[in-house]
């Protein structure tokens, strides 16, 4: 009798934390396990977001077969950070304006994060970020790789991201041929 | 049952012992053995397509009333279908069978029909079609089966690009530079050429940013462009641009020209040719003829929300600018520019865009009459800036209470025009108010909020 009671003490207190809980667990493709703040999590993410409000949310862990744990753990740190960082009143602001300029520079602590990096890990990241439709980060880590490629040389982008060059000569010169219609013409 | 159940050759699925076999056509075929066209028909057609042959319609009528005298179960056709894909015994039909059988084809129909009919026809006709060459062997469904997955995994496959890569480098270039994205990314490899082709790559073109530093013939894009692609000293701002406008397909919805071009006219044209889906428009001062120009190519973008003019065209022009916007722009909401409103402009813009959202004319000569025939035409106006302007004063009582209902109204730094200017608008007019006043207010007054602005 005791211990049926001692079970259902047990049982209650387990439902009411359950209640409470205001952290989702994320499951990695190689099955580590990442909690995050709910209210990070859907503020940040419209596919969790989805997934919280349609009641997908597994307490054992959602599987996101897509993304590898070191990806993972990133998106899980920024959506900490993000959840300790205040918003300017700047970016709440949303009105009719006469110039375009959808894209808020990264603040300080987005540069830091995305900065620490490696390729591999940023690319990682950029593809989790499109996985879980989290546009801003998807915005800041997106930004970053611009960044290494903004006035660089062919030759200089192929440096930095270890891409082989696969074109042909012929190719090339197609290539080269291409634009000239542009600005000979007149 | 009635119609409601559409009607297939052979023994229908749940009829065991049914008087059809399997071996024989339907009854109506029998029966129409010349050409039944309605019943056994597959896939079912449109009925528009069907109608082009009225012949056919008493043919499924005398099918359908024969169907429901002899049974019940299968109460007639839903959807008669045009003879040219129909199984049944006629000859000249079935020779010209459709090389890719419909995947969602029941069993039993083909079993029935195909043996029966049009077997030796159909593998002499189309020899490329491997389930119609796989009928000869015994079990009959099953080659179709394997058929189907062959085809989906093709489809799939289709979709199955290297999609990931490219969508991820399709994030990073959008938030590339114009530049870059034409003069290096494609240049790295096969992949990233194909991404960089991307028309919504192109969508957003602001050429005014910086230019310049961008554009002009001693930036680094000339040089990247005279090195990489042999076009010497040729490289231009309007070449460039119809490079952009080409890459884009049509699909260029935001544009933005700076003031070095060296005959809008052109330019004009050709983006009213490549810019069907265009929703904001910047364009630098424009010579008059240009700006008569400007007011009959506006029909060309249905889609124009957001127009911004340097310089305000003359009151010849604006006028019927503002009625073109009005007529054939419905989602047209903000307008911007700069320079003498007359009272015609006033009248133009209450009468033929009240729907206005937002109104800048800063650095206008902006009369106080003027302003408020605006405010009360346009009533759904949500942001209103008439900084730096001329003609009323930045502080009057019944231009700040009639401005109250705007969510954004900003008139700071205006002011009413002093008696000596007063004489020489007198004996002025429009010219001198657009070079003098303007450009006073311009250069000298509203640097500051200019620099705030920026």
């Amino acid at each position: 009798m005791e211990v049926d009671k001692g079970k259902g003490e047990a049982e209650e207190t387990r439902k009411v934390a359950e209640a409470d809980r205001d952290t989702v667990t994320l499951k990695s493709s190689d099955g580590k396990l990442f909690e995050v703040s709910k209210e990070a999590a859907a503020r940040l993410s419209t596919v969790l977001a989805g997934m919280i409000a349609g009641g997908s949310i597994d307490d054992n862990g959602t599987d996101l077969k897509q993304i590898g744990s070191e990806a993972l753990e990133n998106v899980v740190d920024y959506c900490n950070k993000h959840a300790n960082s205040i918003p300017s009143a700047a970016l709440i602001s949303s009105s009719i304006s006469f110039n375009t300029a959808p894209f808020k520079e990264p603040e300080e602590w987005e540069r830091k994060f995305v900065d620490r990096l490696s390729h591999d890990a940023l690319f990682d990241l950029v593809e989790a970020a499109n996985f879980l439709g989290m546009e801003r980060l998807l915005d800041v880590t997106c930004h970053k790789i611009s960044e290494m490629m903004k006035g660089k040389s062919p030759d200089q982008i192929r440096e930095v991201f270890n891409i082989k060059n696969d074109y042909t000569k012929e190719e090339l010169e197609e290539i080269r041929q291409e634009l000239a219609w542009a600005f000979y013409d007149d | 049952m009635g119609l409601s159940r559409s009607h297939h050759c052979g023994p229908p699925p749940n009829s065991v012992g049914s008087p059809i076999s399997g071996d024989m056509p339907c009854n109506d075929h029998r029966l129409h053995a010349g050409g039944c066209v309605c019943l056994c028909t597959y896939p079912p057609r449109s009925p528009r397509r069907q109608m082009a042959k009225p012949g056919m319609l008493d043919c499924s009528v005398v099918c359908l009333l024969f169907l429901r005298v002899l049974r019940g179960t299968c109460a007639g056709p839903r959807r008669p279908a045009e003879p040219k894909h129909s199984y049944p015994a006629r000859a000249p039909l079935c020779r010209k069978q459709p090389e890719r059988p419909g995947p969602a084809r029941p069993g039993p129909f083909i079993k029935g029909n195909r043996r029966s009919l049009c077997d030796s026809v159909r593998l002499r006709s189309s020899p490329f079609s491997p389930s119609l060459i796989a009928i000869k062997t015994p079990q009959l469904p099953r080659p179709v089966r394997r058929f189907l997955p062959a085809s989906h995994g093709r489809r799939g496959g289709a979709l199955r690009r290297p999609r990931g890569a490219t969508d991820c480098l399709a994030h990073v270039f959008r938030r590339l530079d114009l530049e870059d994205l034409a003069a290096s990314a494609p240049l790295v490899c096969r992949g990233w050429r194909r991404a960089a082709a991307d028309p919504s790559l192109w969508r957003a073109l602001d050429l005014r940013r910086d230019h310049l530093a961008r554009f002009m013939p001693w930036s680094p894009l000339a040089a990247a462009f005279a090195l990489r692609y042999g076009v010497a000293t040729r490289f231009s701002l309007p070449g460039f641009l119809r490079l952009c406008l080409a890459r884009a397909q049509g699909s260029a919805d935001h544009l933005a020209l700076p003031p070095l071009l060296a005959s809008t006219a052109d330019e004009l044209q050709h983006i009213s040719l490549q810019c069907p889906r265009l929703r904001r428009l910047a364009l630098p001062a424009l010579p008059a003829g240009d700006e008569a120009r400007l007011v009959d190519l506006i029909p060309r973008w249905p889609l124009l929300e957001h127009l911004e003019l340097d310089a305000k065209p003359s009151a010849t022009f604006f006028p019927a600018l503002a009625e073109q916007l009005g007529r054939h722009c419905p989602k047209f909401a903000s307008l911007k520019t700069s320079g003498a409103v007359k009272p015609e402009d006033a009248a133009a813009l209450a009468t033929w865009l009240p729907g206005l959202r937002s109104l800048c004319l800063d650095r206008s000569y902006l009369p106080k009459q003027e302003l408020l025939a605006i405010l009360a035409g346009c009533r759904n106006l949500r942001e209103l800036s008439a900084r730096c302007c001329v003609g009323f004063d930045e502080g009057d009582e019944e231009i700040a209470r009639r401005g109250a209902r705007i969510e954004r109204f900003d008139v700071a730094g205006s002011r009413a025009v002093d008696e000596l200017e007063e004489d020489v608008m007198a004996g002025g007019g429009d010219g001198l108010c657009d070079s003098s006043y303007v450009d006073w207010a311009r250069d000298g007054h509203c640097s500051q909020s200019q620099e705030e602005r920026d």
